[in-house]
């Protein structure tokens, strides 16, 4: 028996060496638990987390572009250049021919890659702590990006929030956690809501008490590129805004007017290089890599193509392009809201070239040429807010006030004051903010939050109907693509209608 | 508990005694029937036991045996004898020719076994099938030669490798290879391998064959053994070799010349209302007045091809050495400009006995590749073919007069219509794609008899494989805008493999034998590639990845990859009389490419044979000479999912660069899945072996059913969970088949001999169950799964032909209507891919000798399945194609209402709208793929010059090929482009001198 014993002891010996051996590790991949060991290793993942929102699918291309292309402000340059084959840029983004097979299908996929980058970390988080103040100020800016990436999902794959009256339409689905292999459903738009209202509650309430020192020591870079608590502010002021809740909206809204922000002057100095054929200048502030008009600046984000996985997708392909064959542009009809003398029709290039004259859109030109590729994108600048806190104003409160701040940027763009009163001062304010924020995707959000269609102009040559768009749409409420629809047997039977 | 221990124990030790009895010493000596020759190396083993003797050079032996006991004289190529011991002690011995087809000893995974007592199922070529054919790669060479063996060499490529398919595909990651085991160790490939090294290569194709080597054993098992020394005086091989590859071109594929080309784009620009005389059409201005080249591209680029073989090699020993030395150089020049392969190959193989009991046996490989590949098509840049199958025949090779400055590419012409930068002939001189390998691959065994019956060895062996890797394009090649692109990687593929076996024969009665293999073994495989490249070069010929002089940092990549493998296993095997045999094989393997919780998986098999020869019932049939019936059915495995696909992995890299501020990330990568285990193939083999008119008909025929279960595949997922798709165990495919294999001596006469082999296999392969709950699979706009066919259907509309009233082409919808519209016909399966399911396949083998002259024809076929063929239709654009050169078919052309033909109307804005039933062309061929006739100086004539043995030989490769497939390559892989490398024939010249 002791033999036995004995020979027992020396297989299991055997084994558990062999157990060793067979533990073979990568070399250039991560287990999760050495990718989150320490502090460092935690924003190391939460960089990876900022760097995702620079993807193709959200802010690098398809959620910056989406909403500008699809709306009024919208053109097909006539020497549109399609980059060949299964290359085409978005077309489906102005031409509104939505299917699941191809349209805004990186964005689903980006942005849930993001929220899973998000709750693994927070998931860490429950299991292990290391600093109090450095785990509140990793997690606030974690809720804070969760509920944004939900909020920016339903603002493409959902109608807007007002759609049905109790809120009960199919939003997305809300993944406090990221499971491979469930299959969620969609949760209705008062859920989305509601679960997005308490991550940035959350994230508020963490980050009031919070400067942002509490992790500096483990990373570089201005404020403005990350979350912190006025960017957590404007994301909920956004979502009372969509809602209607203009009184809420309002106190958020000025919180960030009070906040470390003045609207940036907009000047011309600079004058364009020499080899640009196209004279046009460009406004100071806006020329340049990031960060961009910097006093303002509340939350931004910089793209390099060269660190994305997008080749001949940045924003500078798409609406520059290497030869001016943009493959986005600006409508003649959002061009002839500016008055001559408006420094904001630097943001554009009349191109009158054959065969019809184009107007391209400028506003990120990056440094032209000098860093081809990279741009800056302002996820969040104070321009929107005051805007936001003028048209709330309007409807809930002061017209005074609404006047004064809405001149706030039109005096800075060297525009016509404006002076009108009651439901013509909102309209002035909404035009203001479709100028204001063009290109900056705003406008179909802002359509959908005042449930209302559009009608693009003479330079419409689409064939397909979509110059004019009525509301309610189901262009409005774009298709779940076709690989959710594939693996997701929940959602299959959810589909947007129309799709 | 106890009891058992000692009831072991004691059996231990009485087995050795029951031997024991009165001994004494016999001595003899073994001659060959044919010529009387003594025949050194010949097995002397006491029948029953492992105890045993081999002869030495003069074919003596000395045995210590007892009185009633039977000595068995077994010898390669010779028939086994058996002698029972009586009162002599000198017995000599005349072994005969082997006649008895299933007395061929064979080797299997662990050990060696006779086809007689076999139960698995195997097929083997032996070195003499091989001799001369003047090919690098002995897989190539395996083509026709094993039934249930699917060989493609898909690639005239010199030096490309070929993939082997055995039994069918029932996997759906990597190629479904199996798994190469040389000299006893398992090894990635032996493309490095100098052929003539070669002794045999089996190829175990069922589970009762394989099962042993467990979970990388599904898709069959090929073990390659090298040869060994015989003792005897040194014998000296010398072989030369030299000939020349043509490209083949069975059914006269052409491009267009000047007069065709013309014709054919004025025709297509007219239809388009397009004026060709009007300087204002571009590339379609043609006038007729024009001054042209003429320039057949194709034969540019094109060459005849040279192979060179020279071999040395050494073979002798004494009796307690041998070895066997061998120096191989190999040199090919494609046909296709700046292609070529050689190698120079090394190897020893040196067997000591230390005592009667020890013995070693070192291995050694060393080799040298140099290999220029032609660059592959893709990211915007022509290869070394695309060229040549579409550059205008107008335009000329090298830069002329009027060629414009910027156009001058080092002499060559850049100017060419529609194509510019894709001088095929510049492609060829101004880039390199070259990779040169290393290789070692040296192994020690050391062999331990302690006692009577018991073996023991032990082995440890490495595969050490070193390799550069360098794509080059010149600053002058036009095409590339980046002022000359280098890109260097150098890559590391390390294994080692240790295992220790028991083998033990247990005589229990003369009727009943059993005998037990265990063993244990530990496997390792570590892989590194690292890479980098740049771009802008100041000087052409300083072209490392370090002297790009762009401004951003050019491709940096390090990859690491590798695994473990640990396993136990045993076999057991009974026979009773000879007559029946049993057989049981188990091994567990625990191997790191799956999570703790599946790490280990069993895989077993059994077998049983059957030999009626010896059955009064068949021994009264004169006709019949063997029958041997068997079956088996076991389980074997394949992890191929990746190496680290079971783990939930993060990546570095998503780097948060700000302005003047780096901040590193990482990004989660993979969803992993701790689930993860084998895939299982499990497997039943049934088949008979029938020999006539003692053994000069042998025919076997095998029947086998194989379901591939678990089958590892990427299932998309729901993607809110931030993965599109996790790995797992999903699909499911069956194979099943017929093997017959047919060898008749026709004629046997003593000058005069002709013998013919047949092998045919036909697989039926389907698709079970797929990675979703769908029925289809579609994988690209030609390809799909679709459950109950095989795997990869072409899946795509189907041509109707031209409409003869308007000459546009036409295809069927739904309802069987036909329709111009493409988008409304109906995709469909229009066929199979041969290189998955052909219908059957095989190879007819014809050998003839008289006197010294020998001829031999190997042809091969194989029928069914279709080439997608992807060329053709870039070559066939009915005029849309901008310029490129077309080929001469497209001018078959409607031409006005009532024409019926194939090919639609000229038109200069035409589109081919997608992939239709009309370029797939059936993929079936008939192949003379061996010819090789040798004369043997007869050996009076030769000796006189000491020689042993001179033999002169023209040996050729692909002579003829019938097929109805219209393009150069029908063996390519299932869709023909561009990068197709076009088969070649090859004939060469050969001497061979023994020393």
């Amino acid at each position: 028996m002791k033999k036995l014993i004995l020979l027992l002891i020396v297989i299991i010996g055997i084994s558990y060496s062999c157990e060793d051996f067979l533990d073979f590790q990568p070399k250039t991949l991560l287990t999760p638990e050495a990718a989150l060991h320490s502090q460092e290793d935690v924003v190391l993942a939460l960089n990876g987390v900022y760097s995702s929102l620079q993807k193709a699918g959200y802010f690098g291309t398809e959620f910056i572009i989406i909403p500008d292309a699809a709306t009024d402000n919208g053109c097909w340059p006539a020497d549109r250049e399609s980059a060949g084959t299964g290359w085409d840029r978005l077309p489906y983004a102005y031409s509104l021919e939505l299917n699941a097979n191809n349209t805004a299908n990186e964005f689903w996929k980006d942005g849930y890659f993001t929220i899973a980058s998000v709750n693994n970390i927070l998931a860490r988080l429950e299991d292990v702590s290391f600093d109090e103040d450095f785990d509140n100020r990793v997690k606030a800016e974690c809720f804070a990006i969760r509920a944004m990436t939900h909020f920016d999902l339903t603002r493409i794959y959902a109608q807007d929030y007002n759609f049905t009256a109790d809120q009960s339409h199919y939003a997305v689905p809300y993944q406090f956690e990221s499971v491979p292999g469930t299959d969620p459903g969609r949760n209705t738009m008062a859920e989305v809501y509601d679960y997005a209202m308490t991550d940035l509650n959350e994230a508020i309430s963490l980050l009031k008490n919070l400067d942002g020192s509490e992790i500096d020591n483990f990373r570089s870079g201005d404020d403005i590129f990350f979350m912190n608590y006025y960017s957590a502010i404007g994301i909920r002021a956004r979502m009372y805004f969509y809602m209607g809740d203009y009184d809420n909206a309002l106190i958020d809204s000025d919180e960030i007017l009070a906040g470390p922000y003045s609207l940036s002057d907009y000047t011309i100095t600079q004058k364009i290089p020499p080899s640009f054929s196209d004279p046009t200048d460009f406004l100071d502030e806006w020329y340049r890599l990031a960060p961009i008009v910097e006093d303002e600046a509340i939350f931004q984000l910089e793209v390099d193509e060269d660190d994305g996985d997008f080749a001949n997708r940045s924003l500078i392909d798409i609406y520059l392009a290497n030869d001016g064959n943009a493959a986005h542009g600006a409508s003649a009809d959002l061009l002839a809201l500016f008055e001559a003398g408006d420094l904001r029709n630097n943001w554009f290039v009349d191109e009158p070239a054959t065969p019809a004259p184009d107007r391209h859109v400028y506003k990120y030109p990056g440094s032209l040429g000098i860093n081809a590729d990279a741009h800056a994108i302002p996820v969040m600048r104070l321009s929107e807010f005051v805007l936001m806190s003028a048209e709330c104003e309007a409807r809930v409160g002061s017209e005074t006030r609404a006047l004064t701040l809405v001149n706030r940027i039109t005096s800075r763009a060297n525009a016509s004051e404006i002076t009108s009163t009651g439901s013509q001062l909102i309209e002035d304010i909404i035009t203001e903010r479709r100028k204001e924020l063009s290109f900056e995707g705003h406008r179909l959000f802002d359509l959908k939050r005042l449930q209302r269609g559009f009608t693009r102009g003479a330079d419409c040559t689409l064939t397909n109907g979509n110059c004019t768009v009525t509301y309610p749409t189901n262009l409005y409420a774009w298709p779940i693509p076709i690989y959710e629809i594939n693996a997701n047997p929940v959602i299959r039977e959810q589909q947007n209608p129309g799709y | 508990m106890k009891k058992l221990l000692l009831s072991i124990s004691f059996m231990l030790l009485i087995i050795p005694l029951q031997v024991m009895g009165q001994q004494k010493t016999v001595t003899g000596k073994i001659t060959s029937s044919t010529d009387g020759s003594p025949l050194p190396g010949v097995n002397v083993v006491i029948k029953g036991t492992m105890t045993g003797t081999t002869t030495n050079i003069d074919g003596e032996y000395s045995i210590t045996i007892d009185e009633g006991n039977t000595l068995v004289f077994t010898f390669v190529g010779y028939s086994t004898q058996e002698i029972i011991v009586g009162t002599q002690t000198v017995i000599d011995v005349t072994l005969e020719e082997r006649l008895e087809a299933l007395d061929e000893v064979v080797v299997i995974g662990y050990g060696e076994t006779t086809r007689k007592s076999f139960t698995g199922s195997l097929s083997s070529v032996e070195s003499q099938a091989i001799e001369n054919i003047p090919q690098e790669n002995a897989i190539k060479m395996m083509q026709g030669r094993a039934a249930g063996v699917y060989v493609t060499d898909a690639d005239g490529q010199p030096g490309s490798s070929a993939s082997i398919l055995i039994r069918g595909l029932g996997t759906f990651v990597g190629s479904g290879s199996p798994l190469y085991v040389i000299d006893g160790i398992p090894a990635s490939n032996f493309d490095s391998f100098n052929p003539s090294d070669i002794e045999s290569i089996t190829f175990l194709k069922d589970a009762a064959a394989t099962s042993i080597y467990g979970s990388r054993a599904s898709a069959g098992v090929v073990i390659i053994t090298t040869k060994k020394g015989t003792p005897g005086k040194t014998k000296i091989d010398f072989i030369a070799q030299y000939g020349f590859s043509d490209i083949e071109n069975p059914n006269d594929f052409k491009l267009m010349n000047r007069e065709e080309y013309l014709e054919y784009y004025r025709e297509a620009a007219i239809n388009a209302g397009i004026d060709p005389e009007d300087p204002a059409s571009g590339i379609l201005y043609l006038p007729l007045s024009g001054q042209y080249y003429d320039t057949d591209w194709f034969d540019a680029v094109t060459r005849q091809g040279t192979t060179q073989n020279y071999e040395l090699s050494l073979n002798g020993g004494s009796d307690k050495t041998t070895y066997f030395f061998s120096l191989g150089y190999f040199d090919q020049t494609g046909t296709v400009l700046g292609t070529s392969f050689d190698r120079f190959t090394g190897r020893l193989n040196l067997n000591h006995k230390i005592s009667d009991k020890i013995d070693f046996e070192l291995k050694v490989l060393g080799s040298v590749n140099n290999r220029y590949d032609r660059r592959g098509g893709g990211g915007g840049r022509s290869g070394n073919l695309s060229g040549a199958y579409r550059v205008s025949p107008l335009s000329s090779i090298y830069a002329d007069e009027n060629t414009p400055f910027i156009y001058n590419g080092l002499g060559f012409n850049f100017d060419l219509p529609s194509n510019a930068g894709h001088n095929p002939v510049a492609v060829a001189e101004l880039t390199e794609n070259y990779l040169q390998e290393y290789r070692a691959l040296p192994s020690l065994r050391v062999n331990f008899s302690p006692i009577k019956n018991l073996k023991l060895w032990a082995s440890a062996a490495y595969d050490f494989i070193y390799a550069t890797r360098k794509e080059f394009m010149s600053k002058y090649y036009l095409g590339e805008t980046e002022g000359g692109r280098s890109d260097q990687s150098w890559y590391q593929n390390i294994s080692s493999n240790y295992n220790a076996v028991a083998e033990y024969l247990w005589n229990v009665n003369p009727d009943n034998n059993l005998k037990f293999l265990a063993g244990t073994e530990v496997y390792k495989y570590v892989g590194e590639v690292a890479e980098a490249g740049s771009t802008t070069f100041g000087f052409d010929a300083i072209n490392n990845f370090a002297a790009g002089q762009a401004t951003s940092v050019g491709k940096l990549g390090y990859s690491y990859n590798g695994n473990t493998l640990i396993s136990v296993f045993t076999r057991i095997d009974y026979t009773y009389k000879d007559r029946l045999f049993a057989h049981g094989s188990f091994r567990r393997d625990g191997s790191s490419v799956f999570g703790p919780g599946n790490r280990w998986g069993n895989f077993y098999a059994l077998g049983v044979g059957y030999s009626l020869t010896e059955a009064p019932f068949i021994e009264s049939i004169d006709l019949v000479s063997t029958l041997k019936l068997k079956a088996s059915y076991g389980i074997a495995g394949n992890p191929n999912s990746g190496d680290f696909a079971w783990r939930n992995t993060y990546s570095p890299g998503g780097a948060y660069n700000l302005p003047g501020s780096p901040n590193p990330g990482t990004v989660i990568n993979t969803p992993g899945n701790p689930n993860l285990k084998w895939e299982q193939s499990a497997q039943a083999n049934a088949g008979f072996d029938l020999g006539l008119l003692n053994d000069r008909i042998m025919m076997s025929l095998e029947y086998y059913d194989i379901r591939s279960i678990d089958l590892i595949s990427n299932r998309p997922i729901s993607v809110t969970s931030g993965y599109t798709s996790i790995i797992d165990n999903i699909a499911e495919i069956k194979n099943n088949g017929i093997e017959v294999v047919l060898t008749t001596t026709n004629i046997s006469t003593p000058d005069f001999i002709w013998s013919t082999t047949l092998n045919i296999t036909a697989n039926s392969n389907e698709v079970v169950s797929l990675t979703t709950d769908a029925d289809t699979l579609i994988l690209n706009n030609r390809v799909a799964h679709i459950k109950g066919q095989p795997a990869y259907q072409w899946f795509m509309p189907t041509y109707a032909g031209v409409d003869p009233a308007t000459g546009r082409p036409l295809y069927y919808t739904e309802t069987g209507e036909v329709t111009y519209d493409y988008s409304n016909a109906e995709v469909k399966v229009q066929g199979t891919n041969p290189n998955v399911a052909p219908s059957f396949y095989g190879g007819f083998e014809n050998t003839f000798t008289y006197k010294g002259i020998r001829l031999s024809g190997l042809f091969y076929f194989r029928y069914g399945g279709k080439i997608f063929r992807g060329l053709y239709q870039d070559l066939m654009m009915s005029g849309g194609g901008g310029g490129s050169n077309m080929c001469v078919d497209d001018l078959e052309r409607w031409q006005k209402p009532g024409d019926i033909t194939d090919v639609p109307r000229l038109d200069a804005t035409y589109t081919d709208p997608g992939p239709s039933s009309r370029w797939l062309e059936d993929a079936s061929y008939i192949r003379l793929r061996n010819l090789s006739l040798s004369y043997t100086f007869p050996k009076s004539l030769v000796s006189s010059i000491g020689l042993s043995d001179l033999t002169l030989s023209v040996n050729g490769v692909n002579i003829i090929t019938f097929t109805k497939y219209g393009g150069l390559n029908v063996t390519t892989g299932a869709e023909e482009d561009d990068d197709v490398y076009p088969a070649s024939r090859t004939i060469t010249f050969g001497i061979n001198a023994k020393f």
